[in-house]
């Protein structure tokens, strides 16, 4: 019984590791997680010539949440800290789609947006720049 | 690009759906010395971003020190100043991944204080002896940017000046010509930098003189707090040296009430002048673009002992 439930919750927590992967166009080399982080603040805007337009998930979501954590490694108080004072330096926030599918809409259509979303829920041609899990 | 959906307190105004941002920002405070009384009226700014994919601009205009009463035991001023100063005005261009062109006046991107220098977005009150009198505070040329990011970023800046400033009152030094090097590189958590160029500044009675300096600058930011130092030294032709520095830790009890403590040291032979001090600080953001702040400061000089009160917005 007891070896029943190590492999239940073995399974478990295999089949609940979600997979999660910043998306972008083809034309974008894949990134490391230091210019992931650089994008997402506007440090760095053009990646291969490209102007880079970040997406966010409402502030809300889990997943901008999880990305928060995973990638920028800032708190959300930190975050809107960080984006008050670079409004003083006229640097705006990146703009935010009401879901993933409409994320992954704009990402097919604008060439230099990038978003991040839920492996599996990829269905259109867009390039895996980058992967992370929640537990990483 | 499109519209905000709605306005922000702290992230500006778009105008229609165009990339143009309106916002702004205010202060007040009062202080209080053993022998005098100042309340102020200090900064009302207006200021407006934008810009494409590779052309950005900003423009702040300022009015600086607006309404300032002072009194002491036998007598009460009130100054008035309604001039319009332009603090910022400048254009950015990107001229690839990792190199960018400003052109105009701005903050002197020495340090990370000066980056900073609002009342509303900056720690205390008051801001630290070293960020006043070791650089100009404000440049008006040239600043080729370059940042590369590996393992963390790593970024250099360049400042050319070598013509005559725009609104040469709002700088806390009348340069003509400035010339400096910077060097950061921040991984995680950390952040150095390193700076020093040379400036001459003018002068209606000693003409002109000419100065170098250096600045180094070391910060390492958490969630909950913040250590922050800076040290600077600067050298006329003529020999005077001057130095300051300072070490300041912060401390976030809540989103909403913070602590710092930061002590300084300084030496000004120009003005003939050094002192120590500690500052003890208490700041309450019921917003974070909103600040009331407190302050107490304990200086070797006992008559500059005092105590500041402000009220600060960024809208």
């Amino acid at each position: 019984m007891r070896l029943g439930g190590l492999i239940l919750l073995f399974l478990s927590l295999c089949l609940g590791a979600k997979e999660y992967a910043v998306i972008g166009n083809e034309r974008l080399p894949n990134l490391t997680a230091v210019q992931i982080k650089a994008i997402f603040l506007k440090k760095l805007t053009h990646v291969n010539g490209i102007h880079l337009v970040p997406v966010n998930l409402p502030s809300h979501n889990h997943l901008r949440k999880i990305f928060e954590k995973k990638l920028l490694k800032m708190s959300e108080r930190r975050l809107k800290s960080y984006w008050i004072k670079q409004h003083y330096h006229g640097k705006r926030p990146p703009v935010v789609m009401k879901s993933q599918e409409s994320a992954i809409l704009f990402i097919h259509n604008v060439q230099g947006g990038l978003t991040y979303i839920e492996t599996a829920k990829i269905n259109k041609p867009v390039k895996i720049l980058y992967t992370f899990k929640e537990e990483d | 690009m499109q519209a905000q959906d709605e306005y922000t307190l702290g992230e500006g105004y778009q105008v229609g759906e165009m990339p143009i941002y309106l916002g702004g920002y205010f202060s007040l405070d009062y202080r209080k010395k053993d022998e005098e009384d100042r309340y102020r009226v200090d900064d009302i700014a207006l200021m407006s971003y934008g810009g494409n994919d590779t052309i950005a601009y900003m423009v702040e205009l300022e009015l600086k020190e607006f309404y300032v009463k002072t009194s002491d035991d036998d007598t009460t001023t009130t100054t008035r100043n309604h001039r319009l100063y332009i603090e910022r005005l400048y254009f950015d261009y990107t001229m690839n991944d990792n190199a960018m062109f400003r052109a105009g006046k701005f903050n002197s991107p020495l340090g990370f204080w000066n980056l900073m220098p609002i009342n509303v977005l900056r720690a205390t009150t008051s801001s630290p002896v070293s960020t006043q009198i070791i650089f100009p505070q404000f440049t008006t040329g040239l600043d080729f940017q370059y940042s590369s990011f590996g393992e963390g970023e790593l970024k250099f800046d360049l400042m050319l000046q070598d013509n005559t400033p725009i609104d040469d009152e709002y700088n806390n030094y009348d340069v003509d010509q400035h010339f400096a090097l910077g060097v950061s590189y921040e991984k995680d958590a950390y952040a150095l930098k390193a700076d020093g160029g040379f400036f001459s500044k003018r002068d209606k009675n000693t003409g002109v003189k000419d100065f170098t300096y250096a600045l180094l600058s070391a910060r390492y930011e958490a969630d909950t707090y913040q250590f922050l130092a800076e040290m600077g030294t600067q050298r006329s032709k003529d020999g005077d040296h001057n130095y300051a520095g300072y070490a300041q830790g912060l401390y976030r009890f809540t989103e909403k009430h913070i602590g710092i403590i930061r002590l300084e040291s300084y030496k000004d032979e120009l003005k003939n002048s050094n002192d120590n001090m500690a500052i003890f600080a208490y700041t309450y953001r019921p917003l974070y673009p909103i600040a009331f702040k407190t302050e107490y400061q304990q200086h070797t000089k006992s008559n500059e002992n005092q105590i500041i009160f402000s009220f600060s917005v960024l809208f």
